[in-house]
Parts: structure tokens; sequence; C-alpha cells
């Protein structure tokens, strides 16, 4: 989630934030948008020309973010990039949300209106980095990892990145991606944070390319707290759970894939197992048999491979229980959120994934679906 | 010296903003502003109860111009849908559009109409 007092929001007391979001009992919703470039410098600020929309974030998408919006005004559509951000007051506090930075695409227009209402779809700045590379990319041996994602990104016109330096590992040989119509800048970039178990990269609100270390969903704290108490309750009465894990398997081989000097990878050693025998509803033990998945990762030593390993397990083991869920607005939504979840209607507190929602700009509620977490 | 004048208007104006050509005439009483703030009271599980509003307030400005001429007539169809200014005797200004003219037929008077009209206010900034 977006933390509560980051910019534009750093100069609120401590407890407005959550206050306007949870608490209110009565909660003005406003909306804008501003016109910047890559470097997110403001151009122009064309709320007055924003008839509305929404902004939506599935974070298992190659694309996470996207928007929708109708604009009644001419933008440069090739190059646009358009912040949108909503607002929440309570008579007393005001505070604004930035909701990411987007591309736009080239909407048709209609010429029976005047002003002409444009409905502009928008795509995550990600969009960049999905372009094929046009030719067959290679790192030699010794290249550090995040040091070639750098170069990938400044490469493709990016100038805001944040970038966690906590690895330091290089390739122990040389990799190299074929110049076929799958190779895109975004998949080298993931396949490189993969190797050295990060997650795969992402822009967060403020339009900023993320790239850190993975962090297993299970060990995370909740950032947010969602109950039914008749004060703070944000739950809307529409919400529906259901259990998919037919397939899920719960027994792991990984094996290195770029093993050195063609060494036989064994246990330990180039090949990590992970057994899943009694957590959750598809463990070993609760459905009475084992299901088996096997999977080829490239991976910088054996830390890394287990690391990797780990990004695959959780998300196996997430697909069991999912909620569909809808909220009243919380704009501090983002990326693989961990919410902690108190609905008697549906069990026992319990820590949840926030996979994918869609905030309309206008108030309305908002849609969630979230995954249970295995406790 | 300096000396305020002030204008009383005894007829409700129509001015079309972008050239200030203006229709007036008298108007019927009961003229009816409103504003209306857009939002619901939502129930939340638990039964909360919690409203949520949109912000800016739509307006709208409802009057009757009577004793138009067909003239006058034509010249508020023309201006349908384009930004006009409205100001009546109590010195209320304001700025809107309207979409719909409608003539009603006055009694014994074969060339004057009753004009209803309902006037949505738009945000207008005045060139500086």
């Amino acid at each position: 989630m977006q933390p509560p007092y980051d910019p534009p929001r750093d100069t609120l007391a401590a407890g407005l934030v959550e206050g306007l979001i949870r608490d209110a009992a009565a909660v003005e919703v406003g909306f804008g948008c501003e016109l910047t470039d890559l470097t997110f410098a403001v151009t122009e600020d064309i709320s007055a020309d924003v008839l509305g929309g929404s902004v939506a974030h599935n974070s298992y998408d190659t694309l996470h973010g996207s928007a929708q919006l109708s604009v009644t005004r001419d933008l440069p559509f090739g190059y646009a990039v358009l912040c949108p951000y909503l607002t929440l007051y309570d008579g007393t506090t005001r505070a604004r949300f930035n909701l990411g930075a987007y591309f736009t695409d080239t909407p048709s227009r209609p010429l029976a209106e005047v002003p002409v209402t444009y409905n502009v779809t928008c795509y995550d700045l990600l969009t960049a980095l999905d372009n094929n590379i046009g030719d067959a990319f290679s790192l030699p041996a010794g290249t550090n990892y995040l040091s070639a994602v750098e170069d990938i990104l400044i490469g493709n016109g990016y100038h805001q990145y944040l970038i966690d330096r906590a690895s330091t590992a290089v390739l122990p040989v040389a990799r190299a991606w074929p110049f076929d119509d799958s190779s895109t800048w975004l998949l080298v970039v993931n396949d490189l944070l993969a190797s050295i178990g990060y997650q795969g990269i992402w822009t967060d609100w403020a339009g900023r390319l993320r790239v850190q270390p993975y962090s297993s969903p299970r060990v995370r704290s909740a950032e947010w707290t969602y109950d039914v108490e008749p004060a703070t309750s944000l739950l809307s009465t529409e919400r529906d759970e259901w259990h998919d894990y037919f397939k899920a398997p719960n027994s792991w081989v990984f094996v290195r894939s770029n093993q050195i000097d063609g060494a036989q990878p064994v246990d330990g050693n180039g090949i990590y197992r992970y057994d899943n025998t009694r957590t959750g509803v598809t463990s070993q033990e609760a459905r009475h048999r084992t299901i088996v998945r096997k999977v080829m990762v490239d991976a910088a030593d054996q830390p890394s491979l287990e690391a990797a390993a780990q990004i695959t397990i959780d998300a196996d083991t997430a697909v069991p229980v999912k909620i569909t869920m809808k909220t009243a607005p919380n704009p501090l939504h983002w990326h693989f959120d961990i919410l902690h979840l108190q609905d008697a209607a549906r069990g026992p507190e319990t820590n949840v994934l926030g996979t994918a929602w869609t905030l309309p700009l206008d108030g309305s509620d908002m849609s969630h679906e979230w995954t249970v977490l295995p406790i | 010296m300096i000396i305020i004048a002030t204008l009383t208007l005894t007829k409700l104006f129509v001015n079309l903003l972008s050239t200030g050509a203006s229709v007036s005439a008298q108007s019927q009483p009961d003229r009816l502003a409103t504003y209306e703030k857009r939002g619901d009271v939502r129930i939340y599980a638990g039964g909360r109860l919690r409203s949520i509003t949109q912000e800016g307030a739509p307006g709208t400005f409802v009057f009757v111009l009577v004793d138009v001429t067909r003239a006058q007539i034509t010249l508020l169809r023309s201006w349908a849908g384009l930004p006009v200014q409205v100001r009546d005797n109590r010195s209320r200004i304001f700025q809107g559009v309207y979409y719909r003219v409608n003539e009603i037929e006055r009694r014994n008077e074969p060339t004057l109409y009753d004009v209803p009209i309902e006037l949505d206010v738009i945000t207008f900034v005045e060139a500086v």
C-alpha cells in the first residue's frame, strides 16, 4: 500500500489520513489529473477537463496498472503521461492521493460531440519496457544483476526509479535472450530480478519504477485492517468467497538451469525441494495426495534459487481461497498489499493478499480481489 | 469623490457570454435556484451508515420569461447549449447552459409567449 504519510500527505498529523479513509462519518471525494512527462514534471493540470473514470491494478498482470479516463480536450496522446489523483475531505482535513502515472492509448474522436469527449484507456508506465528488444541480447559473466537492470531502465528512457541495492550478486555465467517475439525488455528485467530473489518490477503511486527483494506475504505485516465494527467498517455487504485449489501443487522441485560447468544438479546444489505437508487446505495432509510441480529456474546461486522458489511456492499456495469484495474508497491500495481481515461472516480473522483492485474516481465503492493467506 | 452606481434590474436578463448579446423580459415569480450535492448514505457490513459525496454541487436555475417576442425566442433557441449569464432583479447571477426552449402561447396576445427555461449552472472563469 501507499504509506499513509508519503508526499503529498507528509504534512498531515499522524492519524488524520486513516481518519479520513476509515473513521469519517461523512467524506467528500474529489479527483483531478495532471499531464506530465517521464520525469514527472507537471506540464499542466487538466482536472477541469476530466469528467471521471477509474484506476485499476492487478498485481499478477504483466502490466499491473491501468486507468480509464473521460477527457474533454485533445492531448498529445502519442506520448502523454497522465497522473490521476483522488482527494478526500471531511470538512476539516483534505488529503490528496496520487494514483500512478500512465501512458494513454490513441482514442477515437466522436465527431458529433462539442466539446469532444475522449474515452482514454491508460496503461502502466511499464508499457515502455514491454517492447520487443529487436535483437538478441546477452550479458557477460560477472555482470552485476542490478546494474544491468538499471542500464536497461535508463536505456528505455526512465528517469524515476528506486532500486533496493541489497543484492550485489553477479551473473555466474553469460546469459542470452534470443531474438524472438517474446523477448521484451520487461522479460529480461524480470528474469534478472528473479535470478537474485527479487520480485518483478512494478510502478508505484508516484509513477516510479520499483525494484526490491521479494518478501513472502506470510512473513509481511498487515498494512491495513478491515473490520465490520460500527464505527470503522468499510466492507460492503456485497462480498463473496470461493475455493479454487483442485490443481494446486503441494510438492515442488526447483532445478537451477544455469549450473556452472554443466555439473549435474543435486539437492542443495542446483536442486531445491519443498513439501507442503501440513499448511493449509492444499497441503499433502489435507489433500491426501502429493501433487508435484517441477520448475526450471535461472538463478545466480543456491540461495537465489531458493528465494525464487519461495515466490512460486507462495503463489501456488495462495490459490485456494479467494474473496471478491467491495469497500468504501481506500486510495492507499497498491501492489500485493497485505491486509488483515476481521469479518465474522467469513470466519476467523486472517491476513489476505490484495491481488487486484479498481477504484472509481467518483467515490463509488471500490472492488477488490483478495487471496486468503495460509495460517 | 467616488461615485458608486447601483444598477437595479427590473427585468431578467439573459446574455450570451461570448458576445454579450442579451434578451430581457419580465419573469414569473417563484424562480427556483437549486444546488444539489451528489452523494448517498451507504450501508457497510456491520450496519455502519456512512455518507460519501462527490466534490462540487451541480446547480440549476429555473425561470419563466413572460411576454417574449418571436425574435427573442429565435435568439434564445440559437443560444441553447452555449454558455450564458442570467441576472435577475435580486442581483443574482448565474452562468450556465440550457438545452430546451419551451414556448407557451399567451392568451389574447397573438405575438407573445411565455418561455420556461431550466439553466444548468457551469463553472465559468472570466478572462482577465
